[in-house]
């Protein structure tokens, strides 16, 4: 990876106090191409696996964007859809009403836009009651079966699922 | 120019609490006790679930500041919205119109509590705040907030990224302002104790703070990648965290309250320091960690940490799960990136972040509003 320049230079030295020290003398840092190089090796680890990993791109619960995402109507809607938008793993009667949830995602992001277009979405009131909505699905999602993280049929390419799915939303 | 005489107004204040901005305040307070006549408006509260009595009321005499507090009281009997965060402190607000006289300027530390938002417009137009602002939904509360920030006569940002947050919700343009955060001393000689590779986390270890995040992450981490790095967790637990949870799991350490040395002791040794927040207004911890040489694993979708990042080029932003583990694995392989990312944060807080700097910008803020203030009245007994 192309990060330091001159790097025949560097050199670490003997343990100190159970870390290393490390002469830099003569090494550069190159910082755009460290975090190019960082977003490349990000991207190269990520499974791709549909649905979940748009949550883990978020990064942020169902409750956290409730918390304060509402600033950017998309993130609240591409995380809803990271959650929801896994039909496999839902029972079918609950994937036919998510799926109808997923239909209205076009109308509720209007509606986000409109109520930011006009400093609307933040009143309190809306913003509580959101939250309760979010708290619902949230509930909702946890009631469903998930993979066994530890499972036989678990494997390094298939963990972010334990990330998304299986934990409790206390965490 | 005659000695400044000041009131500092802030939500909390004392020498256990654990909150930036109020640290921000005392730390500000201590540094200009010597040269101004300060005096410090407070609640009596500890932490800011319910602002229960903690401390007091009445008047107190902590590091040689004199700290006046008051306790919060019910706000529907005051008629106050209960969704504007309290104390909510109403003869603090009478005490400092009372006093008005007694005092050069007012400084107002947090936008977004009731002292603040209350007091500031009525010690308009000798009223300084400090907003603290992070881009969160309140700050776009117009009701609440608008006076305030539209009355202060003085803003003082800590980063220039905070500004440009509250400039896209007010209209403060024509305010001056200055950026003049806080300071950080030169690290004294830190020892480390040998051990095993940690990241460390020094903060509320709390939900606001990104924390669930950041445990959801670490241990995703250390599902796919085992091996003997650990995270330490530095800081009071908040009930919306489970600790018993975190206890479960060997891989996550909670260290708790520490001493000031002892916290830079673990930020010292570890392989970095990760701020999972997706809010911040400065982050006093990110240039603790800087000053001692050590890199930074910071939220990229905060604003204020991204640019804080790249200005400084001393930490990583991360966007989600798998730039956090590429830029973990990447710190945990490299100490040469390692110290690198460290010097450029040491040289990053030399430039921008010595007190020297700091209440340099603090002694402007003074000049400027003692040059436009009207003659001094006589003080009150």
């Amino acid at each position: 990876m192309a990060v330091t320049r001159n790097g025949d230079d560097r050199r670490a030295a003997g343990p100190t106090n159970g870390r290393e020290i490390v002469e830099v003398r003569g090494a550069e840092l190159d910082y755009d191409a460290l975090l190019s190089a960082l977003r490349r090796r990000a991207s190269s680890l990520d499974p791709g696996t549909y649905g979940h990993r748009l949550d883990d791109v978020e990064g942020y619960s169902l409750r956290e964007v409730a918390a304060g995402g509402l600033d950017d109507p998309t993130v609240v809607l591409r995380s809803i859809r990271a959650r929801f938008d896994t039909p496999t793993e839902l029972p079918r009667i609950r994937r036919r009403g998510l799926r109808g949830l997923n239909l209205l995602r076009p109308l509720l992001l209007v509606t986000f836009s409109v109520l930011r277009r006009f400093d609307l979405y933040i009143n309190r009131n809306r913003y509580e009651a959101f939250q309760r909505v979010i708290w619902w699905l949230e509930q909702n999602r946890t009631a469903t079966p998930t993979r066994d993280p530890g499972g036989a049929d678990s494997s390094s390419a298939d963990t972010t699922e334990d990330m998304t799915v299986s934990r409790k939303p206390s965490r | 120019m005659t000695r400044p005489r000041v009131a500092f107004v802030v939500q909390r204040y004392g020498l256990d609490i654990c909150g930036g901005a109020e640290t921000h305040c005392r730390w500000i307070c201590e540094r200009l006790r010597d040269e101004w006549d300060l005096e410090v408006f407070t609640s009596t509260a500890l932490d800011h679930h319910g602002w229960k009595d903690h401390y007091p009321r009445g008047d107190q005499l902590l590091n040689q500041v004199r700290v006046h507090r008051f306790s919060s009281r019910d706000p529907r009997r005051l008629g106050v919205p209960q969704n504007l965060p309290g104390p909510y402190v109403p003869d603090l607000v009478a005490e400092l119109e009372r006093r008005r006289p007694d005092f050069d300027f007012f400084v107002f530390f947090t936008y977004l509590y009731y002292p603040t938002a209350h007091g500031l417009p009525r010690l308009a137009p000798r009223a300084v705040m400090v907003p603290t602002a992070h881009d969160e939904p309140n700050l776009a509360n117009h009701d609440f907030y608008r006076d305030a920030f539209e009355r202060a006569a003085f803003f003082v940002f800590n980063t220039p990224e905070e500004r440009d947050v509250v400039r896209r919700h007010y209209a403060i343009e024509t305010t001056p302002h200055v950026f003049a955060a806080l300071g950080v001393d030169e690290p004294a000689l830190v020892a480390t104790a040998p051990g095993e590779p940690y990241l460390v986390y020094v903060g509320r270890i709390e939900r606001a703070k990104g924390v669930a995040t950041l445990l959801r992450y670490f241990l995703q981490f250390k599902r796919r990648h085992p091996g003997p790095l650990k995270l330490k967790l530095v800081g009071k637990v908040f009930p919306d965290i489970d600790e018993d949870e975190i206890r479960e799991h060997p891989e996550l350490e909670l260290v708790g309250f520490v001493t000031d040395d002892e916290r830079d002791r673990l930020i010292k040794g570890s392989v970095a320091l990760c701020n999972p927040s997706l809010y911040e207004s400065l982050s006093i911890v990110l240039l603790e960690a800087w000053n001692l040489g050590v890199p930074a694993l910071c939220n990229g979708r905060c604003e204020v940490l991204d640019r804080q990042c790249r200005r400084a080029q001393a930490g990583i932003p991360y966007g989600g799960y798998f730039e956090f583990e590429a830029a973990l694995l990447r710190l945990q392989e490299d100490p040469v990136l390692r110290a690198l990312l460290g010097a450029n944060g040491r040289t990053y807080v030399d430039r921008n972040y010595r007190w020297h700097r700091v209440l340099d910008g603090w002694r402007q803020v003074a000049a400027a509003l003692m040059a436009s203030a009207p003659p001094r009245a006589a003080s009150a007994p």
